[in-house]
């Protein structure tokens, strides 16, 4: 009898160790430490950024951009954040987001007591402040307002923590799009904008009501940040200071993190690769909230205005093998403009297979020769990924050239003045369907690819009126399936982002975008 | 006094020169400031207004005016200190270059004491056991070095000291002002790279006029008279043989000034090198002239540096300039 009880001991014993055993491993394999319950609080979180943010007015500096989006989050701060597990809205300065019945006016409500770094309150006035000096700017207005997504109007203060954005088209998704980090808008008190207007250095420093503020920055060096005494949210602001060390290649940022000089940084999918195989190091991965990069062709004119060529362009591309050995890693070539860990994600849509004989027998009934040119910028990758694209289109009768060019502000200008009828192409920011529909639509100025067709444009105008998640998810769906049908777009891929880190650093935010979060990373040291 | 002079009135002309030629360069290629401000443009931009912007930027910084007139404003605001502003990184250019200029100088310092820490004891020990064994050897590693891209060794060094054995950081800029000893140890591999590329150069040329210092008469006496070899080496035979050693260093110096862009990208050092090329990717014309100025005016000032130098190891050469003159 005690025999019997002490196997039975035993074996709950052994299960227990095994299921402990289990989670450990699990622990292990994602790569994800267990969070702590207490969070401790000082240190220096070091990390290593790409580029510079060449300063800090939005007038001047382009309000996206990698380094200096990744920059501000941590001095300014969202109205509104995204859970990356639930992909619910949460409140951050702001509390509420309501819109009109139109959609086009939506009224935010302002969290109160919330204070800048210099210790002024945060309130309406400074978002109309800010919006009006960017929007009605004459050489910068339109670069700014054309960043937001749906074309914003003007920001109304109707009282003190009420702010309205007034849209001059129906923006159903402005509450998801508030969320992107890349969107941060680096709002200042109004009364420094004022006591700063006209001044030189007016670039060289900032205020915000995010959890640090700006303590040095060097030029092409470093920039400190260190907490903002003032932080409305203190339980979630741990560390004393971040510093952010500018190194330019990929590969020595990845070696700084090796060498255990940085603590966090994110990566590229190849890098990430490698920097997973490294025992001293932990990650994160988590989905795209980019609708990926690929070929975008104007599509009001022959051979592209003609579906059997963009089908046939489709059927000669091998995209899931060019991708992983370009890339390096194995994974499925995007279908539609949102990966499968998105919640926008549609499930069923298929692009057309890699079939050469389809694609040359469509050619043949198209019935005259195909040449195009390939405008692509000039970046290694890039170019290997164009040329891979050419031999397959090649071998299926299409003439094609690669032409490598740009860089920099020219190829933004070139695009934007319809200068290529082909060209590689960023299909920007997809947290929101109606931000992926702008880009589609007969009238927007945006619509770069020239598609003028109404079963596109009734698609996308559902996609607004839609209410609810279920329907807009619907509707968002119908017009995904009819852009693959019609063939409008040919993306190559679609990638997550890939956070880094020491083991040591602690409550690392699932990446939602470009932008990982690491303002509320604590260590454990 | 006479050669100073004689080497200073030589320089303007080529100062004129080097800097018209740059900013006609500039001015040949596609893209301006206009662009560099509007720059950045997402693709998703809207175009509107695009070109009315660009049209009322180039009015309002005066690029609508003809080249000449230009160069010439520029050149005015260069004699009275100002460099101009760069539209991209929003500060005025001397400010910028202020900030890089010492980065580059500290590394270029002591990337060559490196170099001749290295190549004048190997040189001299070549020059003294000429085609044995163990000038040999050394002429082996020396071009086993000149043969290896700077950016191969860096990446070595790098894996080595700082990935695998984490002895000295993989990249970063630590500034002076914040600590000696960091900023020194931030230093370490970036500038053994370059003293470890550039010394076998100068061990070798340094080798060579050594040599034939050597077979010089006066050395012979001075064999003949019983001093050491050390003595004769150091104090006779040593400073003749260093014209060529003080050239190739001054060219060298000149060279890397800009030249380090590929060392100044791995280590992450916010140098002149790695000021320019971004200037170049930015189409950042202001401030790429500004940096070419500076170059040039270090590169004239360096050789001139070189020249004095040239009188100091040798006074007949001072003195025979300045009869010219």
């Amino acid at each position: 009898m005690k025999n019997r009880f002490f196997n039975k001991g035993f074996k709950t014993l052994q299960r227990g160790a095994f299921i402990a055993g289990a989670l450990a491993a699990g622990y292990a394999l994602s790569g994800i430490d267990p969070v702590d319950a207490a969070p401790k609080k000082g240190g220096k979180l070091r990390i290593a950024i790409l580029a510079d943010i060449g300063g800090f007015d939005s007038l001047k500096i382009p309000i996206t951009g990698r380094p200096r989006a990744f920059v501000m989050q941590a001095i300014h701060e969202n109205l509104f954040d995204m859970d990356p597990e639930t992909f619910k809205i949460i409140p951050r300065t702001g509390l509420k987001a309501e819109a009109s019945d139109d959609f086009k006016r939506w009224r935010v409500t302002l969290r109160q007591g919330v204070k800048y770094s210099n210790g002024a309150e945060m309130v309406a006035a400074d978002y109309k402040a800010h919006f009006d000096r960017l929007l009605n700017n004459k050489k910068f207005g339109n670069r700014f307002r054309g960043t937001l997504g749906p074309r914003l109007d003007h920001v109304e203060a109707p009282s003190k923590y009420e702010i309205d954005f007034v849209f001059s088209e129906p923006s159903p998704g402005w509450k998801t799009i508030m969320t992107l980090n890349d969107l941060v808008w680096w709002v200042r008190p109004k009364s420094y904008l004022d006591a700063n207007k006209g001044k030189k250095t007016f670039n060289n420093n900032t205020v915000g009501a995010g959890p640090y503020m700006l303590k040095k920055w060097r030029r092409s060096s470093s920039i400190v940040l260190a907490k903002n005494p003032h932080y409305w949210d203190k339980a979630n602001q741990h560390v004393d200071e971040i510093h952010l060390q500018i190194i330019n290649q990929q590969l020595s940022r990845m070696q700084a993190l090796q060498a255990g000089q940085a603590d966090f940084l994110w990566l590229p999918p190849a890098l990430a690769l490698v920097a997973k195989k490294d025992k001293r190091l932990r990650h994160v991965s988590g989905p795209s909230f980019f609708a990926g990069l690929g070929i975008a062709f104007n599509q009001s004119k022959p051979p592209f205005n003609d579906i059997r060529v963009r089908k046939a362009l489709v059927h000669a591309l091998d995209r899931d093998l060019i991708g992983s050995v370009i890339t390096k890693v194995p994974e499925k070539a995007p279908t539609h403009m949102y990966s499968a860990e998105h919640p926008w994600h549609c499930k069923g849509i298929e692009f057309p297979e890699y079939n050469v004989a389809k694609a040359k027998a469509l050619l043949k009934e198209y019935g005259k020769p195909v040449k195009m040119t390939l405008n692509i910028v000039a970046l290694r990758d890039l170019i290997r990924v164009g040329e891979a694209y050419q031999a397959y289109w090649k071998e299926a009768g299409f003439e094609v050239t690669v032409k490598p060019g740009g860089r920099g502000p020219k190829w933004g200008r070139a695009v934007a003045s319809r200068k290529f009828d082909f060209w590689w192409h960023n299909y920007a920011a997809n947290n929101d369907p109606s931000l992926v529909g702008m880009i589609f639509h007969s009238k927007s100025r945006a619509n770069l690819m020239q598609i003028n067709d109404p079963k596109i444009d009734a698609a996308i105008a559902k996609v607004k009126a839609a209410r609810g998640r279920a329907d807009r998810h619907k509707a968002s769906c119908d017009f995904q399936r009819l852009l693959v049908e019609q063939l409008r777009i040919l993306p190559w891929e679609q990638r997550g982002v890939t956070v880094v880190f020491q083991p040591y650093v602690k409550n690392v935010i699932k990446p939602l975008s470009i932008f990982p979060k690491y303002q509320r990373i604590w260590l454990d040291k | 006094m006479n050669y100073l002079r004689y080497r200073i009135l030589r320089v303007i002309p080529v100062f004129f020169l080097v800097t018209f030629a740059s900013f006609a360069l500039l001015n040949i290629l596609p893209g301006d400031a206009a662009d560099a401000i509007l720059g950045g443009a997402d693709t998703t931009d809207n175009t509107e207004g695009l070109a009315e912007a660009r049209e009322e930027i180039r009015k309002e910084l005066g690029l609508d005016r003809p080249i000449i007139v230009r160069y010439f404003s520029w050149l005015g605001g260069v004699v009275q200190g100002d460099f101009g502003e760069s539209y991209v990184q929003i500060a005025p250019v001397w400010e910028l270059l202020v900030e890089r200029l010492p980065v580059t100088i500290e590394l270029l310092i002591l990337s060559q004491l490196l170099a001749l820490l290295i190549a004048v004891p190997c040189g001299v020990y070549s020059a003294l056991k000429a085609d044995k064994i163990p000038d040999r050897a050394i002429g082996t590693i020396a071009f086993g070095l000149v043969a290896m891209p700077p950016f191969l060794l860096a990446i070595l060094l790098v894996f080595l000291f700082a990935v695998a054995w984490q002895i000295f950081p993989a990249s970063g800029y630590f500034p002076i002002e914040e600590g000696l000893g960091q900023n020194l140890y931030h230093y370490i591999m970036p500038a053994t790279v370059i003293g470890l590329l550039e010394s076998p150069v100068l061990m070798r040329v340094l080798r060579v006029d050594l040599i034939a210092t050597l077979q010089e008469d006066y050395i012979a006496l001075a064999r003949a008279k019983g001093m050491s070899t050390r003595y004769i080496l150091f104090r006779h035979a040593l400073r003749p043989s260093s014209f060529t050693l003080v050239t190739v260093l001054g060219l060298q110096f000149g060279f890397l000034l800009s030249g380090t862009v590929i060392i100044e990208q791995i280590f992450s050092l916010p140098g002149m090198g790695k000021l320019i090329l971004d200037a170049i990717d930015n189409r950042d014309s202001m401030l790429l002239q500004g940096g070419v100025t500076l170059i040039a005016l270090a590169y004239v000032g360096i050789n001139l540096v070189v020249d004095m130098l040239y009188a100091v190891l040798d006074p007949r050469v001072g003195r025979s300039a300045g009869a010219k003159s």
